[in-house]
């Protein structure tokens, strides 16, 4: 598919003549890509696909809050990440669930998943990356798989670039003791 | 940490092990553009729909703040004036009242004699 310039689709966008034009040709461009790094952080496809929704509706309606300084694809970040955090918070804080539930029950979910094509190690690799903390696990998820630079995941999650560094390496230095221990 | 990137890179590859749903892509856009509302004719903000009858309130305002001022100046002017007369009116009646005590104090015998000394 054809990509329209950043430029000419926020022209498209400061008009509310175009602007709902503009936000299709936006959303045909960065969902995919959006829908990965969703799809990393919170696992299953369904869920994914909800969240993706909602964070094109939230940047639809945060649009006239949008000034333009970053690039489209950072500023849908931002919206699409923090959507899929707090989709894993409440998670998390659902009664019937425990922590330690979700985070071992993972691997077995999976398993059992018909959109994941991955085999027992690639569903406790999924496992080991969701037990990471929140921070150390949405920067090494982008960092690995999107090779975000840190000014980009910085401007994503608020943290300052030294944090994500620090935490970058730690999260490396986790992933790798659980691929140790298979060898 | 090169070393430990390039290991879980030999070790993970490249391969993504989730999946989507056949088509899921291709109708992606189109089930989001459903749920985003019809754009609607923006209603100017309030702040603009407001803006004559502020204007109307900052006239009338400001016609009341004159009108009070005038008033205040006019009878502050008018109780100046009083002052004054009333001063001069004191000056004058002081001045009458000392010259009708020294009349008063003429005796009989000194009024004959300055009416005399006129002749």
């Amino acid at each position: 598919m054809p990509t329209t310039d950043d430029n000419q689709l926020k022209l498209l966008l400061q008009d509310p003549a175009t602007r709902r034009k503009g936000f299709e040709v936006m959303v045909r461009q960065y969902s995919e890509q959006l829908y990965w790094q969703v799809r990393r952080l919170v696992i299953t496809h369904e869920d994914s696909n909800d969240v993706l929704q909602n964070a094109f509706i939230k940047a639809w309606s945060s649009l006239d809050s949008f000034h333009g300084d970053s690039k489209l694809i950072t500023w849908l970040s931002r919206i699409a990440i923090n959507e899929a955090l707090d989709f894993l918070r409440k998670q998390k804080s659902r009664p019937t669930l425990s922590a330690d539930d979700i985070e071992t029950g993972i691997a077995n979910q999976l398993m059992a998943d018909e959109y994941f094509d991955g085999d027992e190690k690639e569903a406790q690799l999924q496992q080991a990356i969701a037990s990471l903390p929140e921070v150390q696990r949405t920067v090494f998820l982008l960092r690995y798989y999107n090779d975000m630079k840190y000014s980009d995941i910085s401007k994503t999650l608020g943290t300052s670039e030294g944090a994500l560094k620090a935490s970058y390496h730690i999260a490396v230095k986790k992933i790798t003791e659980f691929f140790k221990q298979f060898d | 940490m090169n070393y430990e990137e390039d290991y879980i890179k030999n070790k993970m590859g490249n391969r993504n092990p989730f999946t989507v749903p056949e088509g899921y892509f291709e109708q992606l856009a189109g089930d989001i553009m459903n749920k985003i509302p019809a754009q609607k004719e923006q209603k100017p903000a309030l702040i603009k729909r407001l803006r004559p009858l502020l204007y109307a309130a900052a006239c009338v305002c400001i016609a009341v703040f004159g009108v009070v001022i005038y008033q205040n100046l006019d009878k502050q002017a008018n109780e100046t004036m009083k002052g004054n007369f009333s001063h001069h009116a004191t000056e004058y009646n002081d001045s009458y009242i000392d010259e009708a005590t020294d009349y008063a104090m003429f005796d009989n015998n000194e009024i004959y004699a300055s009416l005399l000394a006129d002749m």
